[in-house]
């Protein structure tokens, strides 16, 4: 085929900015400055000190609201009858989706060979694990009597004398979120495999040495590692992908297989998958921004990172949008009087305040970054991104909530209002997240090595960095 | 110069894709001698056969046009070979628009039970009888395809404007574009597919089923697109497109679109299966009883099991006959299924395929498919000026 050369010089300068990589890069100082913040830990930023300072305070609450509900029982919280599930679920539900739609994303763009995603898969990742751990602390603390949760794992009659309750939603968060737990790992940490290898041999200290070379599974860097290691990095993020939309879809299934006016609706499942997405990226933005700025990666993840993230938000806003527009649609539509209710109680009911600042959270604020040059404003966006965290949280909260208050029978009604030790609680999972960050970047290469150099190795010499 | 030559070498192509067309036309008027037989034979059962015909081919000129869209969004590489027949399918939307007058005209009371006294029930509310009063659902049928036209051929035009021209600002147009007009589809085909296609059952209503519809036409479309493309992929200019690569990335976008396909069917059914509420279930009473379901085994074996097993085989993607088959498949299966969600609501207890039935099939897609392929000789078969070609020859010269 003939060549079409002058057709790539018509191109307008948005199309050519298109760099993954900025300044001068080599193999050499890729490594460098990754491995560098792991190695030189006593160069940390200050935000670094002040951000595990925050995680302890926030811990402290945890550790005073965790404590107080082991002591009294579920009773400190505001839950009651009707509203039998409170901020727990909520709490859970926001970041059981942060950790599946991270880990989706990761995977999803490795599927789709997207070269934007070498520099900040690893913290999507990383993130995606954090915050399960966090929702995992929620349905093990709302049991009542938490110091048996093991007895919702299908430990079997030798152990337990009988079964779990497998037609229990509770049961199927459980195989949920260990499915994720191993299935997300096992991603992780293969990703991790040659930037240990990495790690151990350019470190000095011999515990390192050890502790590295321990974790890098004997790692040559040989051509049939590399060979093997491809196809299984690429099945590992097939079955991810499979894995968070279904158990995604499975958290929504707790809610819309029940009878529930506002909860049973056919098209939660893929309202959920897509709110998880609006969220994690929200959430990736919200972390990423910071971090960037605070250990001078703006080489790494440049702009058209964050260019690129917003566009998620904005496609996975759509889905959301339509989503509403769906809900208030069919339920006008279907005429089911019980479901009308359920729409007006959120609109005008008890919780209506929250209804409308989740509504400029979730479809004004996303608005802003349809303009290309608000986009680019990187403060800008991350407003946006601090507004859809709460707009997503409220989210859960009043599809939750409202529903529970006002259910078919009148006499049935009541309020749910969180108490301090829910709050508590939520704000120390909080700083569990934190602190899991602040070890993170501490301990672990913050970006792939191995990705990034591959960003690199498409020209001579490693030298050229134009895509 | 370089011009000339190419419109020359494309010449034989086009010639073939002619007779194609020609070969619609023959089978389009065939159908409608048959339908007007039928028309006399059956009025009911032809208005039935012939409502659904145009049900589908609307569908499928309407994945189509949210297909283009997307492609103009994100741009891939391998969306460069289907751009051009993806556009010739957009714009056939005035075509199919033509399509639904005799039933719109004539035979609304055939079809739409909210128009016969007997069958409006007191559970219907009064808003919503108001909402589907023949005025009303006209003006509204109008405003989609108004809607849709523009959108169809807005994107098209600036697409073929550009190979002319070669106006870089023109495919910015269509990014500009192309987003909003996903969403407006979106919301419009969901309201079209409520008015059309939910209706016919009047008491039941899902919050999925827009978004199944709107997969279901993506999927047939690109079955569709992609068969086509399979048959012309040897002729100039799209001998150079099949490789290795592309077909992976096609083979996979239709492993994408079943297993999406699959995943919200599989929702709405099992949702309103477990909740068994009286005035969701009766969809489903009605098509998995009696023979219908067997049509319904057939649809998860045919349109998500085999498909989906053959898919994940990176031998199934790489070779053009089988690829060609799995999407032939899916395109049949899309007729099943559709067929499986409108026909049960017309009353027609047993599973039994009325030769009306074909025969407007074959009419309104005769005719499409002829209209199609006239759009698409007339045209540059693969879109010229774009920057994607220089990127694939830059990485062909590196390899």
């Amino acid at each position: 085929m003939k060549m079409r050369m002058d057709i790539l010089e018509n191109q307008p300068v948005e199309t050519k900015r298109d760099a993954l990589l900025e300044g001068e890069q080599t193999l050499e100082t890729v490594t460098h400055k990754v491995s560098s913040i792991v190695f030189e830990w006593n160069k940390h930023p200050r935000a670094w000190y002040v951000s595990l300072l925050v995680a302890f305070a926030f811990l402290g609450a945890l550790t005073v609201g965790v404590a107080w509900l082991f002591y009294k029982g579920v009773g400190v919280w505001g839950i009651n009858i009707p509203v039998g599930w409170g901020l727990a679920i909520v709490n859970f539900e926001w970041w059981m989706a942060i950790g599946q739609s991270l880990l989706l994303l990761s995977a999803g763009l490795l599927l789709m060979r997207q070269q934007w995603r070498k520099s900040i898969s690893r913290i999507l990742e990383s993130t995606a694990i954090f915050a399960v751990m966090c929702a995992g602390i929620f349905p093990i603390l709302h049991l009542g009597r938490p110091w048996v949760f093991y007895w919702l794992m299908p430990l079997g009659p030798n152990i337990l004398g009988l079964w779990p309750q497998f037609r229990s939603p509770l049961v199927w968060d459980v195989f949920a979120m260990s499915t994720f737990m191993v299935v997300a790992t096992l991603y992780w940490y293969m990703g991790l495999i040659p930037d240990i290898a990495c790690l151990r041999d350019r470190t000095k200290n011999p515990t390192v040495q050890i502790i590295t070379g321990v974790l890098a599974l004997g790692w040559r860097g040989s051509a049939r590692h590399w060979r093997r290691y491809q196809t299984a990095y690429y099945i590992v993020a097939g079955l991810c992908v499979a894995m968070t939309i279904s158990a995604y879809s499975f958290v929504s299934f707790d809610f819309a297989m029940s009878i529930i006016p506002g909860w049973h609706s056919t098209f939660l499942p893929v309202f959920y998958v897509a709110g998880a997405i609006f969220e994690g990226v929200a959430i990736a933005l919200t972390i990423i921004i910071p971090l960037r700025a605070w250990y001078g990666l703006q080489s790494y993840i440049t702009d058209v990172h964050i260019d690129w993230l917003s566009k998620y938000l904005l496609g996975s806003n759509m889905v959301i949008v339509y989503g509403y527009f769906a809900e208030a649609f069919y339920t006008w539509y279907g005429g089911d009087k019980y479901e009308k209710l359920v729409l007006r109680n959120q609109m005008f009911g008890h919780y209506a305040p929250l209804f409308w600042i989740m509504m400029a959270c979730n479809l004004i604020a996303p608005l802003i970054l349809w303009s290309p040059r608000l986009r680019r404003n990187i403060t800008i966006v991350f407003i946006v991104s601090i507004f859809v965290n709460l707009g997503m949280w409220l989210e859960r909260f009043i599809s939750l909530i409202t529903s529970l208050s006002r259910s078919y029978i009148p006499s049935t009604w009541g309020f749910y209002t969180p108490s301090i030790w829910e709050i508590a609680v939520f704000i120390g999972s909080i700083g569990l997240f934190l602190f899991l960050m602040c070890l993170f970047v501490r301990f672990i290469p913050l970006m792939s090595l191995t990705e990034l150099k591959t960003l690199l190795a498409n020209d001579e010499g490693g030298k050229n960095h134009s895509r | 110069m370089d011009d000339i030559n190419y419109r020359i070498d494309q010449f034989d192509t086009k010639t073939e894709i002619r007779s194609y067309a020609a070969m619609g036309l023959v089978a389009g008027i065939v159908g409608v001698l048959l339908c007007v037989v039928s028309l006399m034979a059956n009025a009911r059962l032809f208005f039935q056969s012939w409502f659904f015909a145009a049900v589908f081919w609307t569908g499928i000129t309407l994945g189509c046009l949210c297909f283009i869209s997307f492609i103009h969004v994100i741009r891939p590489k391998w969306g460069l070979p289907i751009v051009r027949i993806l556009e010739a399918g957009s714009r056939m939307i005035p075509y199919v628009a033509l399509a639904f007058l005799p039933v719109l005209l004539f035979g609304m009371h055939d079809i739409h039970p909210w128009l016969q006294s007997a069958v409006v029930s007191d559970d219907m509310s009064k808003a919503k009888l108001t909402y589907l009063q023949t005025p009303f659902f006209t003006l509204r049928w109008g405003i989609y395809f108004v809607i849709w036209t523009l959108l169809a051929y807005a994107l098209s035009g600036w697409s073929y404007q550009q190979d002319v021209s070669g106006d870089e600002k023109l495919r910015q147009l269509r990014v500009n574009l192309g987003a909003p007009a996903i969403f407006l589809l979106f919301i419009t085909i969901t309201l079209a597919m409520t008015d059309w296609v939910m209706s016919l059952t009047p008491n039941w209503s899902s919050s999925m089923f827009g978004f199944m519809m709107i997969v279901s036409q993506v999927l047939g479309a690109f079955s569709l697109v992609l068969l086509i493309f399979l048959i012309f992929e040897d002729k100039y200019p799209w001998n150079g497109y099949f490789d290795e690569r592309t077909a992976k990335d096609l083979g996979n976008i239709l492993l994408f679109l079943t297993l999406i396909w699959a995943y919200v069917s599989f929702s709405q059914y099992l949702l309103i299966w477990s909740a068994d509420l009286p005035r969701e279930i009766s969809f489903y009473v009605v098509r998995n009883g009696g023979e219908w379901r067997i049509l319904a085994e057939l649809i998860v074996v045919f349109q998500f099991a085999v498909p989906f097993l053959l898919l994940l085989s990176n031998r199934t993607k790489r070779s053009r006959f089988m690829l060609g088959s799995v999407a032939g498949l899916l395109l049949l299966t899309g007729v099943l299924n559709l067929y499986w969600i409108v026909m049960p609501a017309f009353g027609l207890h047993r599973f039994n395929i009325a030769w009306s039935d074909l025969a407007a099939f074959v009419a309104v897609g005769g005719f499409w498919i002829s209209g199609m392929m006239h759009q698409l000789a007339s045209r540059n078969l693969v879109p010229q000026n774009d920057y994607r070609i220089a990127e694939e020859d830059m990485e062909h010269a590196r390899r």
